[in-house]
């Protein structure tokens, strides 16, 4: 009688939570809640300590069978730099690598989403204590709550952003994107607001801080929260706001670092005239993905992978000559894509190529995108300096050079230095590093010059860029020559990597200063098999792809030559093997160097049949 | 083993009789008020040996033992608060905060950098140590020299870290780290090779072995091997922490890293325009040269090419360190984009020039050489003379037009790094953002003339161009510097005029004395020094033929002699001079100097000169550098060592009456010296470095 009871009671609660949870209940709470003469209700709810219940029940719904969940790892000490998986029976709902939480916090996934209430139908994939919470309502943090306050983020409907400037009658929009956290962070998500920028720079202009506020971490601003794509509900709202108050197609500036590069790409898409500034973005965002903090969370969102890469943008804005800026480092071959390094001849491009880690480029490069914002808000000067010195130092492949500047009335904090010039029609410039002598600016080992891919002889002068948005330009004296050896730029081919080709095709991969060529040949496979099966030969035209393309049941098959580039073969597989989208692949090493004339090509040969990556 | 009754024996160590008056000694004294029956005072002339102090430790009288130097400045508290700090625990050793300068008001805010332990003296002065724990250690040390006590008793303890007793100890000045030292006896070894010391206590070992290698290119020799020298460096792995040393010892830092890797025997040592010099390390192989000696053979057959600076004998082996010029395509420069080449853009008229003199004093070579080159060189606007604002030549430069810049301050540091040339009369050790002297262009002026042989000191500072007045003086210079000599003469002579006309004053310049600089004014009263100079100024024939003549005998005291002024016994007829150098010399019918070479000067003008020299054997040997002048056979005056002598040429005007013999020396002495071209001859000689 009692279980009978105690069931009746549970259903009954289930069924108010059902019906408190339901859409048009929330809705109704949100409108309140938000209202003006609500002010006392919620001053209420705080003072009752249910301020985190009201927020999560004005939170973002989501449908019917989906849960917020939040995963705390109480062990984590002892798993630190671990992966782990949360499984839901069989499919695993989220998994990542562990980092140290915040000191004194614990390590907590928040807004994983689920399709079940019931926690006991969860387990973690390592021996640790856990504790995993499901609801209707996003979870947040204090800080989250906090960070939101501070910066003024709202939410309209799915989208959230905060605005800062002129909102009245503003002449220009400057549109910002957010990059990434650290995984654990309390603040899961940020605004690219760009503190540096006041008010009185935003005079004449409305900013808008997008907010990615999307699954565990930001989802790129593709999909929301049911997996549902985003991109039309992001593009109404900048509309709204470019059709309010009559923005002039070319004074909208798109900027973002990371993550953020990548949206600002995304979303730049229906306004050509528009200036983009993107530091760093993913250029192939399942390829990024692609790797232990996001291969079992945002990488399996399908439905976000099944959108237009920012590669595949960015293409097109170069082949219509957008003004774009870009800044880059060699050492970022996941987020490049191998395409920003090699590519020149662009109008309206201009590379800025700063050194380090995919990190450290939006710090470093900090004053410059600073000063090109200032200078898009109207302000900032064109002066002249004098280069003095020159001094180049060969180094093997590479060209380091010194610089002595004339620097009176150069700032020494807040500006970037760099040697400047053309590749054909795109602007360049390489950074330089600040040397202990206020007049000398030199390029660090990582900032040499590399003549295979820069063009020498289109380097002309030395530019600073500050962070007020001043320029001091100069040109390197008529007598200075940076062309060592007479050593010509190659043009490394820069086309995207193809499932479907029709023949030899080359495909052209840097990394740090290095660049490896491929000659590969790829098909769909007349199988099903969700595999992609690569063969590595010595030399394509001994190959016969169309042959195996019947001996394999993999739905693709790629054949790679590769007789010299031993060590950027595996990024080749693994681009091949992401663009397939294929679970497997199989990689097959034909060792056969130098067949007998007149012998039959096919792959009797293979001696090496590995997987060497299965998802 | 008896049983110290004592807490702590204090022995102060005096360089002659006791000065009770002394504040050092008066603030031990004071400390008997309360602690009397804790403390025991004894008094040793001149420095403790080791077998000296083990035999004292031996005797186990107190518990702790410290040594202190009647010329050494302590806290006012420091005895107190050492015996204080001693009594309530017990240590291998209490040590102050120690200083070379003055005493800070509260030492515990001294802060404890790298900086501030390389520049600790590493003599046991003002530490005091368990007497038992010493008498240990020295049972194990007994053949080291007293000077490597106290490194040596640390790392025998294995002491790396110190709790410094909140008091300060100063060493006052610090003429070691300047000349160096000597250790005593026949030790074979400078420190015991024991353990893996802490950096602070390195960086005391590594200045221990600088000042050796600085004495030793004095002496020229040791009974400390070249293999004991080579462990020391690699077993502590001293060359890693040259960067303390490098400003102030560059020539013994090239040592250490040929001690730490002796396949490189030659180290880069200064950045020329066109080669670079370096030392070349060799080892002189003995059973070769005595085979060469008895076949008539000539070493020099088979030596390196560069000048011979030094043969140091190190145990059973010799050293030779040459100075050797290396074409910049053989430098091994290893050039950098992070390395600015300070000598890659040639002088030319947008270049930036610095000069300078002493911070507080202009009236120098570099003055006047900018003054010169200011006037006939107007193409350069970008020329500035560096000057202490306080000094009195301020004020004078400013209102001729010199483009002056405080010295030191952060508009000096930023020409100093932006100038192509840096001119001055002085050498000081300039570095900043990592640019030095070394590594840049330099013209060093000098002063004056060297009359003492310092070339082991010109040996070890960097320079491109050493003025030198004089075939003489050049001859000595170039078996240094042979490349870097310019015999032009120094500029401020080309100016220098005598007034018309007899002015009936006579100039009296007497140097100074290291070992007075410090002393009370009782001990410097009592010094022969003081009361030479006394005994001339208050001789009663003397002024009477200045009363006679209506002369004045101005003397012009040495500045640092200038704040004792007062003791002397100036009158109407003998006057303290205030007026410069060159004004006194300009306006002098006769100049006479115990050692000064400021009468070089006046010899130049043809202003007769002599030499009163009342102490030369005590002199040269308190002296650091030995005299390079025969004064007897070489002096440009006749030298006279008793007052009588001097006073009868003085009264009998003898000094007026031209002597062939003074003038053929002169000659000599000035060979290649253009008067009217001095400067042009500088500058020419600057601008294409």
């Amino acid at each position: 009688m009692k279980a009978q009871f105690q069931a009746i009671k549970r259903n009954a609660i289930s069924k108010a939570k059902q019906l408190a949870y339901s859409p048009p209940v929330r809705d109704t709470v949100r409108t309140v809640s938000a209202a003006g003469s609500a002010a006392p209700f919620r001053r209420f709810a705080e003072r009752k300590g249910l301020e985190g219940h009201l927020r999560r029940f004005t939170s973002e719904s989501l449908p019917r069978g989906k849960f917020f969940a939040k995963l705390i790892i109480n062990d984590w000490q002892k798993f630190n730099g671990q992966a782990f998986r949360l499984y839901q029976g069989d499919s695993v709902v989220y998994g990542n690598e562990i980092e140290p939480p915040p000191k004194g916090h614990p390590l907590e996934y928040r807004n994983i989403i689920v399709s079940s209430p019931d926690t006991t139908k969860f387990h973690l994939d390592i021996d640790s204590p856990y504790s995993l919470t499901i609801g209707h309502g996003a979870f947040t943090t204090p800080q989250q709550v906090d960070y939101d306050k501070k910066y003024q983020v709202e939410r309209h409907g799915n989208v959230h952003y905060s605005l800062r400037g002129n909102s009245v009658n503003p002449k220009r929009l400057l549109i910002t994107f957010p990059g990434f956290g650290p995984s654990t962070s309390r603040i899961s998500y940020a605004v690219s607001y760009l503190k540096a920028i006041t008010d009185e720079d935003l005079s004449e202009t409305l900013m808008i801080c997008f907010q990615d506020r999307y699954l565990t971490a930001g989802s790129y601003m593709l999909i929301d929260n049911s997996g549902q794509p985003l991109t039309d509900r992001v593009n109404a709202v900048i509309d709204q706001f470019i059709e309010d108050h009559q923005i002039a197609s070319d004074q909208i500036m798109f900027f973002g670092a990371s993550k953020g590069g990548s949206i600002a790409i995304q979303y730049a898409e229906n306004h050509p005239e528009a200036h983009l500034v993107v530091v760093v973005p993913q250029m192939n965002i399942r390829y990024y993905l692609d790797k232990p903090f996001f291969r079992d969370n945002l990488f399996r969102e399908s439905q976000m992978h099944k959108l237009v890469q920012p590669e595949q943008l960015i293409r097109s804005y170069f082949r219509q000559g957008r003004r774009i800026d870009y800044f880059y480092t060699n050492s970022d071959e996941q987020s490049n894509y191998s395409l920003i390094e090699l590519i020149g001849d662009i109008p309206g491009l201009t590379k800025y190529r700063i050194n380090g880690r995919h990190g450290d480029v939006a710090r470093a490069s900090l004053p410059t995108t600073l000063g090109i914002i200032r200078r898009f808000l109207g302000t900032g000067r064109a002066r002249s300096t004098n280069v003095e010195e020159v001094n180049t130092y060969q180094s093997g492949s590479s060209l380091g050079v010194q610089v002595r500047i004339d620097d009176s009335g150069i700032p020494r904090n807040g500006v970037n230095w760099y040697l400047s010039g053309r590749i054909g029609r795109s602007g360049f410039r390489q950074i330089l590093t600040d040397h202990s002598l206020p007049f000398i600016k030199y390029t660090a080992d990582s900032q040499h010059l590399l003549p295979i891919i820069d063009d020498l002889s289109g380097i002309d002068g030395v530019v600073a860029s500050s962070e007020d948005g001043d320029q001091w330009i100069a040109s390197l004296p008529n007598s200075v020559s940076l062309d060592i050896d007479h050593a010509e730029r190659r043009d490394f081919p820069t086309e995207r990597l193809r499932l479907e080709t029709s023949g030899r095709t080359t495909y052209a991969i840097l990394r740090g200063d290095f660049v490896a060529q491929f000659n590969y040949d790829c098909r769909r496979g007349i199988g099903n098999a969700d595999r992609i099966d690569v063969y590595v030969v010595d030399d394509l035209d001994y190959s016969d792809i169309g042959e195996q393309r019947h001996r394999t049941d993999a739905r693709f098959v790629a054949v790679v030559e590769c007789s010299q580039n031993e060590d950027l073969l595996e990024l080749m597989i693994q681009r091949l093997h992401v663009a397939s989208n294929c679970s497997a692949v199989s990689v097959l090493r034909y060792d056969q160097v130098d067949p007998p004339a007149g012998e039959s090509v096919a792959f009797g040969g293979v001696e090496d049949h590995s997987v060497i990556a299965e998802i | 083993m008896p049983n110290p009754d004592l807490l702590l024996n204090v022995v102060i160590e005096t360089s002659s009789l006791l000065d009770k008056e002394s504040t050092t000694y008066r603030r031990i004294m004071a400390a008997r008020l309360r602690w009397e029956h804790l403390f025991s005072i004894d008094v040793t002339e001149g420095r403790l040996t080791t077998t000296q102090l083990r035999e004292i430790c031996a005797r186990r009288t107190s518990k702790y033992i410290v040594i202190v130097d009647e010329s050494h400045e302590i806290s006012a508290n420091y005895l107190q608060t050492m015996l204080t700090h001693l009594q309530s625990r017990t240590v291998y050793l209490a040590e102050p905060y120690r200083y070379t300068g003055t005493i800070p008001k509260n030492p515990a805010t001294t802060t404890l950098t790298n900086s501030y332990e390389y520049a600790q003296d590493f003599d046991l002065h003002g530490v005091a140590f368990n007497t038992g724990r010493l008498d240990d250690a020295l049972d194990a040390l007994n053949d080291l020299d007293r000077t490597s006590l106290y490194n040596a008793y640390r790392l025998y303890w294995s002491i790396n870290k110190i709790d410094r007793v909140e008091t300060g100890y100063s060493i006052a000045s610090d003429t070691k780290s300047a000349i160096g030292y000597s250790p005593d006896g026949p030790s074979g070894r400078l420190l015991p090779i024991i353990g893996m010391p802490s950096i602070a206590l390195k960086l005391r070992v590594l200045r221990q072995l600088v000042l050796f290698l600085r004495g030793l290119r004095e002496s020229h020799n040791s009974s400390i091997g070249l293999s004991h020298l080579r462990d020391l460096v690699k077993g502590f792995k001293l060359d890693e922490h040259l960067q303390h040393a490098e400003h102030m010892h560059p020539f013994e830092c090239s040592i250490i890293r040929w001690l730490a890797d002796p396949d490189n025997n030659s180290q880069p040592f200064k950045r020329l325009s066109e080669s670079d010099v370096h030392l070349k390390f060799s080892i002189i192989d003995r059973e070769a040269r005595i085979n060469e000696t008895t076949s008539g053979g000539t070493r020099e057959a088979n030596a390196p090419e560069g000048v011979v600076l030094h043969s140091l004998q190190l145990g059973s082996e010799t050293v030779e360190i040459l100075r050797t010029y290396v074409k910049a395509d053989k430098a091994n420069r290893s050039p950098s984009p992070d390395t600015y080449n300070f000598y890659s853009r040639a002088i030319t008229s947008e270049s930036g020039i610095l000069f300078f003199d002493r911070p507080m004093q202009a009236d120098d070579n570099a003055e006047y050489l900018y003054d010169h080159f200011r006037r006939n060189y107007p193409g350069f606007h970008n020329i500035h003379f560096a000057l202490n604002p306080n000094s009195p030549d301020w004020e004078r430069l400013d209102s001729k037009g010199f483009k002056l810049v405080p010295f030191f301050s952060n508009d000096f540091y930023d020409i100093f790094l932006r100038s192509d040339l840096v001119v001055s009369s002085q050498i000081y050790n300039l570095r900043h953002k990592g640019k030095t002297l070394a590594n840049s262009r330099f013209v060093y002026l000098q002063h004056g003339v060297q009359l003492n042989d310092m070339s082991n000191w010109v040996a070890s500072k960097h320079f491109d161009i050493f003025v030198a007045t004089g075939k003489t003086e050049a001859d000595y210079l170039r078996t240094v510097a042979p490349l870097e000599t310019l015999n032009s003469g120094i500029p401020r002579l080309q100016t220098l005029k005598s007034t018309n006309g007899e002015t009936g004053n006579l100039l009296f310049m007497p140097t100074w004395r290291f070992n007075l600089h410090q002393v009370s004014p009782e001990s410097f009263r009592e010094s022969a020094y003081f009361q030479s100079i006394e005994e001339l100024i208050t001789d009663p024939d003397l002024l009477t033929y200045l009363d006679e003549a209506g002369a004045t005998l101005q003397v012009k005291l040495h500045p640092n002699v200038d704040k004792r002024a007062d003791q002397f016994s100036f009158n109407g007829r003998v006057i303290h001079s205030k007026s410069s150098y060159r004004e006194a010399i300009s306006s002098a019918d006769f100049v006479f100097t115990d050692y000064s070479s400021a009468v070089i000067d006046a010899a130049f003008i043809e202003t007769p000169i002599a030499y009163y020299q009342w102490d030369t054997t005590d002199f040269f040997a308190e002296q650091p550098y030995e005299s390079r002048l025969d004064y007897s056979t070489d002096a440009l005056g006749p030298l006279f060592t008793r007052l009588p002598d001097l006073r009868d040429h003085i009264v009998t005007q003898s000094y007026k009456t031209s002597n062939e013999k003074y003038a053929d020396r002169r000659k000599r002495f000035f060979e290649g010296v253009e008067p009217e071209l001095i400067n042009d001859r500088i500058v020419e000689r600057m601008l294409s470095l």
